[in-house]
């Protein structure tokens, strides 16, 4: 317990420890205090009353656990009235404007209508991780407050020094976090984040606290690690901390401070474990770590500290240091969600443009022509790929069938499909020939391709009704189905490598003629389906698909329906993983 | 504390405070001290030099088994600040307070 002057009275601070047993001895000390201060005996038998109550409360209601901190109480007496601070660790409650008796037979519930009525003011400020019970009550007679206790006159005057020292510099300390609140939050708001303002906010703060080094980390995105974000020691770079790791026995106080939800001090009494990363940067000193907290959720950790170890951190630059540190809180929650906010916003509209794009390459139906009929099926997976079908007229009777698709997902994948798309169109001329379109095509995309660590795999069929043929040629695509009336099916062959693999491939053609059966071109989408037990599809199902309604003698339109069913009956619930897109030629005899 | 039956009485004393630390070795005292035969309970307050909200709690924890009982609690000599906490309360109906 300390004594000493206050500004205009007698003071006493006292810790009481939590427990019911040590309320009676501070009433004890409590009222020796009031009478040195000169309150009288009908005055003090209240305020017993009323710190009993009061202490009763803060003991009865402090959160569970074994170290439970200390119950501070401050009295001050002055001519005019006596003031008791109580603060508490509790979890608190709501202060009634004026407590309500319970039923009189209720054998609890008195404490705050005794309290409220033994003193002329009450209010309860609920904190975070303490609250603070004020009470005053007026004295009935004005008395002159006498003199404390009798200290030689040089021993009074250094206690007054001390006194007024510690209220300079806990009014210093709350200035200096007012002014570098109001100087970051103007710099945020001309200039945003940009430009190292966490760096400069840390250089500002070891200033404002006469510390030697702070170190920030934030938590990673999965809140697994402790990530260094800003440090003021130039060649220290901090390994991430787990922070799933048990707490008591993490050697770093950062750790500590992040899964207690405390802070961590250290100094050279209570020095850093071996195997502190803060070693590096702390060596003897002393300091503390701080979490950083937003709505209950950490976000990182301050830590700040002084080489000498005997400067240790007075209650002001503490005080600075808390503050300062949850008001960057604050700011780098604000900006990681605002990030997150703009990200959400630019993958939707990325994947609007790609859907968009996608959608624009397809036909809106496909061409007619005697001796074959064609349909076609498209379905886009949840994220916008590069699948791509087309059927152009290249000549009398002949018709340039394509089934591509760019490896990769959103708005690239749409893109470089719209290019091919392009590209192909424009050299039509050259369909006679689908191995050398692919040649050329492979040359024209082949820098973009490689330069984006993408590549194409597709398929060109000219149909030529004419002449009763296919002539094939395909880039890393999945052969072709061919299936005869009678039921027998083969593969065409692979062909070149895909578009922008290799610059100066080359891409074999092969000829088969159309017959009366049913062919199949298709994009891997198709035969790598899964089930919902994650199975795949594979080619068999489809082939035995195309031999059947080629046996059948199905339209292409009754063909597509039949893999339709195939599809969708095979992955059943499970979501698609892959585009997909097939054309089903129907051959027929021309009238 | 210290109990004591005379008649259909029964007597608590030498109960120097009446607090939250207190309270309850006193409530079961008192509790294991009162038989049927009972009609009243005297708590002598003369040395008690305090009496919280939790010490007024054992009382009436008392004064209903009393009242089952078809008795009453008399409260003796408490302090003035005691008696009066007692009119604050609104308690002073359910005991018979004999002042100083």
């Amino acid at each position: 317990m300390s004594a000493g002057p206050s500004i205009s009275g007698v003071s006493i601070s006292c810790e009481l420890p939590c427990d019911l047993q040590s309320v009676a001895p501070f009433c004890l000390q409590a009222r020796e205090f009031l009478g040195r201060a000169g309150v009288s005996e009908t005055e003090m038998d209240p305020w017993e009353l009323v710190l009993t109550e009061a202490a009763n409360n803060a003991i009865r209601h402090c959160r569970p656990g074994e170290d439970q901190p200390p119950i501070r109480v401050d009295l001050l007496a002055t001519a005019e009235w006596v003031e008791a601070r109580i603060t508490d660790h509790t979890p608190g409650f709501e202060w009634p404007e004026k407590a309500e008796l319970p039923p009189d037979d209720s054998e609890s519930g008195r404490g705050v209508f005794l309290i409220q009525n033994l003193t002329d003011e009450s209010s309860y400020l609920l904190g975070r991780g303490s609250n603070c019970l004020c009470l005053r009550r007026h004295r009935s007679a004005p008395k002159r407050v006498p003199a404390p206790p009798n200290p030689p006159a040089e021993e009074e005057l250094r206690e007054v020094r001390h006194t007024l020292d510690l209220m300079t510099e806990e009014l210093a300390s709350t200035y200096e976090s007012l002014s570098a609140i109001f100087r970051f939050t103007t710099e945020l708001q001309e200039s945003g984040h940009s430009g190292g303002f966490v760096e400069r906010w840390l250089k500002q703060l070891l200033v404002i606290t006469e510390s030697d080094w702070v170190v920030l980390r934030l938590c990673d995105s999965s809140n697994r690690e402790l990530v260094v974000s800003a440090a003021s020691v130039d060649d220290w770079q901090g390994e991430p901390l787990p922070l799933k790791a048990p707490a008591p026995a993490h050697p770093s106080v950062e750790v500590r401070a992040a899964t207690q939800l405390s802070d961590v001090w250290f100094d050279p009494g209570s020095p850093l474990l071996p195997g502190d990363p803060l070693t590096h940067v702390a060596g003897k000193g002393c300091g503390f770590a701080h979490p950083l907290l937003v709505s209950d959720t950490l976000i990182g950790v301050l830590s700040i500290g002084r080489h000498d170890g005997a400067r240790l951190f007075q209650s002001g630059h503490v005080s600075v240091s808390q503050t300062l540190g949850d008001f960057l809180g604050l700011q780098v929650r604000s900006t990681q969600l605002q990030k997150e906010q703009v990200r959400t916003r630019l993958n939707a509209r990325d994947l609007e443009i790609a859907g968009n794009l996608q959608r624009s390459l397809l036909p809106d139906q496909l061409p007619t022509l005697s001796g074959a009929d064609l349909a076609a099926f498209y379905r886009s997976a949840r994220e916008i790929g590069g699948d791509y079908y087309d059927a152009l007229y290249v000549g009398e009777g002949s018709i340039l069938l394509v089934v591509a698709d760019v490896m990769g997902k959103g708005l690239p994948a749409a893109l470089f499909a719209f290019m091919f798309r392009s590209l192909l169109k424009a050299r039509r001329d050259l369909a006679a020939e689908p191995g050398k379109l692919l040649e050329w095509l492979n040359r024209n995309l082949f820098v973009e391709l490689d330069r984006t660590d993408m590549f194409i795999t597709a398929q060109l069929v000219l149909l030529n009704c004419q002449r009763r043929e296919m002539r094939i040629s395909s880039a890393g695509h999945p052969p072709m189905i061919l299936a005869n009336s009678n039921g027998t099916t083969r593969g065409t062959s692979r062909g070149g490598p895909p578009l922008g693999i290799l610059v100066g491939a080359v891409f074999p053609e092969e000829v088969h003629s159309l017959g009366d059966g049913r062919a199949l071109m298709f994009s891997d989408g198709l035969i790598e389906a899964r089930n919902p037990a994650g199975d795949l599809m594979g080619l068999d199902p489809v082939t035995a698909a195309m031999s059947e309604a080629a046996r059948l003698g199905e339209s292409s339109e009754a063909t597509r329906q039949r893999l339709t069913r195939l599809l969708q009956e095979f992955e059943h619930s499970a979501e698609a993983a892959d585009d997909t897109a097939f054309i089903v030629i129907a051959c027929t005899r021309p009238n | 504390m210290r109990t004591t039956t005379r008649g259909d009485t029964l007597l608590i004393s030498d109960i120097p405070t009446l607090t939250s630390d207190t309270s309850r070795p006193f409530k079961e005292h008192a509790h294991g001290a009162l038989l049927s035969e009972h009609r009243f309970v005297e708590v002598d307050l003369s040395q008690a030099r305090t009496v919280d909200s939790e010490g007024i709690g054992a009382l009436i924890s008392i004064h209903k088994a009393i009242c089952a009982q078809g008795g009453r609690v008399r409260l003796l000599q408490p302090a003035p600040l005691i008696a009066e906490m007692f009119t604050l309360l609104r308690l002073d109906h359910l005991f018979d307070i004999v002042p100083r």
